[in-house]
């Protein structure tokens, strides 16, 4: 696999979290800061704890990571909404800044400062991912990199071990369902992240990859696997981008994700998505926009259940 | 030397005139007919020097062996064999040969000549020799001692004495052509040419020009070779001029021919039974008249359908536009007496004491809600009906004249094109003006833009190999195709054009208007748009239906609102546009 190294300096904009699906009257008030500060000021009377405390205290793994993440960024402290903008260079010093700040102290919240950094490191990572994929997605695939071509090759020596390519232009592309005879012009805006994200399946997941391709070649209701791949990186990309997966991540990885991670993610959109295509029994590949509708319309109400966002195939 | 010249220098031309003029007297001078070469007609001398024809002389009277002269009584006596004892008149025999001969040649001749010009000229071009004894006779006969032309009565009176009927005398075709005389020796015969540069105008010269005259000294030739060459070369002059005659002809009767029936007018002509029918053919110029003014009435039936058709479409909806507005109006003052009753109630209570207004309150409370209901019925009712309430009628028309009421005139498009063309990025380019992170299309894409008046319905049907025969599906009732070429992808321009010559055969599309985008012109290396046109061959291609090329690039785009700007003048009416 080829080395992406995140460029330092990269920025990116910062994405909004978009947790609740159901907006009530509260969540509506409780966006005014003035009302909520009252609300938080009445609790922390009453109970003695800061907010950061109860999150840490009471919430699950992943919740835990997405509440305080909201929490941070809607502080009136620029201390924690910069802690949450951006890594420092020291973590260790700015969490005990906070601890300070708040007046929490470490002998009666023992797990505190580990929780918390935990947390803040899912943030980065998450961040600090979201860069890597983004240049990865920027590098365009070039037939004129050795590496590309590789890489390449590689995915159609695990797609198709019992078939030579008889050569680098050649209609056999089609049967693992690039649209033309050279693959590179269907990467397109996807770039290298469409093909290594193809990679990795087929390279993680013989089985099931070969399964879905045999899906996918059925000749009526089948669909072209290659390119409706990168339309499911294109996915992916886009519930990176609006933030949609950061629940995923906080629940399912403890510390900083890894470009693996984001690639399990696509490799289980792939495998549901051939399910979900099944299921629908379309008529014939023309009813994959709406099918894709559909399907991304559940991943994102399977995404917003905060507590239970896992999108990871099942290997039992 | 000229054509007309030379034309009576050839015997032959005399031919005629003597030819005649033999057939006359070769003729038996009792029976009147002609003598012919053997058989009945044959001519018999008798002792007297006339000759008659050996029918006639089987009919004479034979006594006692002998015969009697018709013309001058002398007696012939015949042998045992009769009539047929009778020698032949041999001379004349042979003259009728060569007569006939003459004529052969003649016939020879005139085929091989200029046959085309007209008996009429030809017959005023004849140079007749007169008789040298009568100027009143024709000659036929040349005495070459004399050297007299005779005809041949006076060539008979002439030579009638022993001596000079020895006289050859020869036919005048035969006659052997005179030398001319030196003008300035006229002893001697002009028999060479001089060939220098300064005696051109004169070059005939005699032997004594030649060897002491003024040509003494200089190239010569023969007289008769250069003639020759002179000739020759008139031949083909006149070979040349008369196909160039009918050539011209050819041409003046083909003008003539196409302005007859440019013209039109009377015309004779004769049937299969010879009849001459008098027929009156209208020109081409009139049925071309015709045929505009067929055209235009038709066409005015066909607006005049239309515009009633349109007129009644816009009556239906005005009146069911009023119809509704009555309803509407009719309720409202409904609700208006209902108000006015419940305010009237309210006001009534107001004026009442207190225990009673109490007793009244669940009576205030219904009408209270029925306030509230009737407020919110006509805030329903209004919300729903606002396209009802605006007075306006904006009236749109199609460019095959069709009505239509509304706001938006809805226009169905379908992008198409090679796969990386660019056909969903120019969609979602179109429909939110960003910039969309291409991925292949699989299946189609459908977004409605607004421009203007229109709003049109963008069918972006993905271009994978596999998907172009599922295209078809959307063709039916599309009026604009908007066909997308990469024009960075040079190599697959072929592709491209044989798809596109696919759609050009689709009946479906036969009536929808093509706009060619030359897609990706910010990108290096990308093809300009005149370049793709001939690239492509869209003149040929798009023939007889209403086309552009326009570049664009659809990551900015830069050219989008031309090529909508185009789509929409092709399918509304002109001058609707600017009414909105």
């Amino acid at each position: 696999m080829v080395e992406h190294n995140v460029q330092p300096g990269h920025k990116t904009k910062r994405i909004p979290i978009k947790t609740r699906n159901d907006i009530d009257l509260i969540s509506v008030l409780y966006t005014i800061s003035i009302f909520r500060s009252f609300i938080k000021w009445i609790v922390r009377l009453v109970s003695g704890t800061c907010e950061l405390q109860r999150i840490v205290a009471k919430c699950k793994p992943g919740v835990r990571t997405v509440k305080l993440e909201e929490c941070m960024y809607r502080s009136r402290h620029s201390l924690l909404r910069t802690l949450c903008e951006a890594e420092p260079d020291d973590l260790d010093a700015s969490i005990k800044n906070v601890m300070a700040l708040k007046g929490i102290v470490d002998d009666t919240n023992p797990r505190f400062f580990d929780t918390f950094k935990c947390c803040l490191e899912q943030i980065y990572g998450f961040d600090s991912l979201y860069c890597q994929v983004e240049n990865l997605r920027m590098e365009a695939y070039d037939s004129k990199n050795k590496n590309h071509e590789e890489v390449l090759y590689k995915l159609w020596n695990l797609l198709q071990p019992d078939q030579p390519l008889e050569s680098r232009i050649s209609h056999q592309w089609g049967d693992i369902g690039f649209q033309g005879v050279d693959p590179k012009t269907d990467f397109r805006g996807m770039g290298m992240l469409g093909l290594q994200n193809l990679v990795y399946f087929a390279e993680k997941y013989t089985d099931l990859a070969k399964q879905v391709l045999l899906h996918s070649q059925h000749p009526q209701h089948g669909y072209p696997y290659a390119i409706v791949g990168i339309n499911i990186t294109n996915m992916v990309h886009e519930f990176m981008c609006n933030g949609l997966l950061r629940s995923h991540f906080y629940n399912r990885v403890e510390g900083r994700p890894s470009l693996d991670d984001f690639q399990e993610v696509f490799c289980y959109l792939c495998y549901e998505f051939d399910k979900f295509w099944i299921k629908s029994e379309p008529e014939n590949v023309m009813a994959f926009g709406r099918i894709r509708e559909e399907f991304k319309k559940t991943v994102k109400v399977m995404l917003q259940l905060v507590e239970s966002a896992v999108l990871a195939i099942d290997q039992t | 030397m000229s054509s007309s010249n030379a034309v009576t220098l050839f015997p032959r031309k005399r031919l005629r005139s003597s030819d005649n003029c033999y057939t006359s007297r070769l003729e038996c001078g009792v029976c009147g007919e002609q003598f012919s070469l053997s058989g009945d007609k044959v001519p018999r001398l008798l002792l007297c020097g006339h000759s008659f024809c050996h029918d006639c002389l089987t009919r004479l009277p034979v006594q006692v062996g002998t015969l009697v002269c018709p013309m001058d009584r002398q007696i012939t006596d015949l042998g045992d064999g009769g009539v047929w004892s009778l020698k032949k008149n041999f001379a004349l025999i042979e003259l009728m040969e060569k007569l006939q001969l003459g004529s052969v040649n003649r016939v020879c001749s005139t085929s091989s000549m200029a046959s085309n010009e007209s008996t009429h000229e030809t017959n005023s071009r004849i140079e007749t020799i007169c008789c040298d004894e009568d100027d009143s006779h024709v000659a036929s006969l040349y005495c070459l001692v004399c050297c007299t032309n005779l005809c041949y009565d006076c060539s008979v009176t002439t030579h009638s004495t022993k001596t000079l009927s020895k006289h050859r005398r020869i036919s005048l075709d035969d006659k052997p052509r005179q030398p001319t005389m030196c003008p300035l020796h006229q002893t001697h015969a002009l028999e060479f040419a001089c060939l220098e540069e300064g005696c051109r105008l004169n070059p005939a010269m005699c032997y004594l020009c030649k060897e002491h005259g003024k040509h003494k000294g200089h190239k010569h030739s023969l007289l008769e070779s250069i003639a020759r060459t002179a000739r020759s070369t008139a031949r083909d002059a006149v070979e040349r001029a008369s196909a160039l005659l009918a050539q011209v002809d050819e041409h003046v009767a083909k003008t003539q021919s196409v302005l007859d029936r440019i013209e039109g007018g009377a015309r004779l002509s004769s049937d299969q039974q010879g009849v001459v029918i008098r027929q009156q053919l209208v020109g081409t110029a009139e049925s071309a008249r015709t045929c505009v003014r067929e055209y235009f009435s038709r066409l005015h039936e066909a607006l005049e359908s239309q515009e009633e058709v349109a007129l009644a479409a816009l009556d239906t909806h005005v009146r069911a536009q009023i119809t509704s507005l009555r309803r509407m109006h009719d309720d409202a003052t409904a609700l208006r007496s209902h108000i006015c009753t419940a305010m009237s109630h309210c006001n009534e209570a107001l004026c009442q004491e207190d225990c009673l207004i109490l007793s009244a309150r669940s009576e205030l409370d219904a009408l209270d809600q029925m306030l509230d209901q009737q407020q919110r019925q006509l805030a329903d009712r209004v919300s729903a009906s606002s396209d009802i309430l605006d007075a306006a009628i904006p009236v749109t028309f199609t460019k095959d004249n069709h009505i239509h009421i509304g706001r938006k005139l809805e226009i169905r498009v379908v992008t198409l094109g090679l796969d990386g063309a660019g056909k969903t990025t120019l969609l979602f380019k179109l429909k939110q003006d960003e910039f969309m992170q291409p991925i292949p299309t699989i299946g189609f894409n459908v977004e409605t833009v607004d421009y203007r008046n229109l709003r049109f319905t963008v069918w972006d049907v993905g271009g994978k190999h596999k998907l172009r025969p599922l295209w078809k599906h959307y063709y039916l009732n599309t009026q604009a195709i908007l066909f997308v070429v990469d024009c960075c992808d040079t190599e697959r321009f072929e592709e491209a054009h044989g798809e596109l010559a696919k759609l050009m055969c689709e009946k479906d599309l036969r009536d929808a208007v093509l706009l060619v985008l030359a897609n990706k012109q910010d990108l290096h290396g990308a093809v300009s748009c005149e370049e793709l046109i001939t690239r492509l061959n869209l003149h040929k291609l798009c023939c007889g239906r209403s086309w552009r090329a326009l570049p664009c690039d659809a990551s900015t785009g830069n050219g989008l609102e031309e090529g909508l700007l185009w789509l929409s003048r092709q399918l509304v009416a002109a001058g609707v546009l600017e009414v909105v």
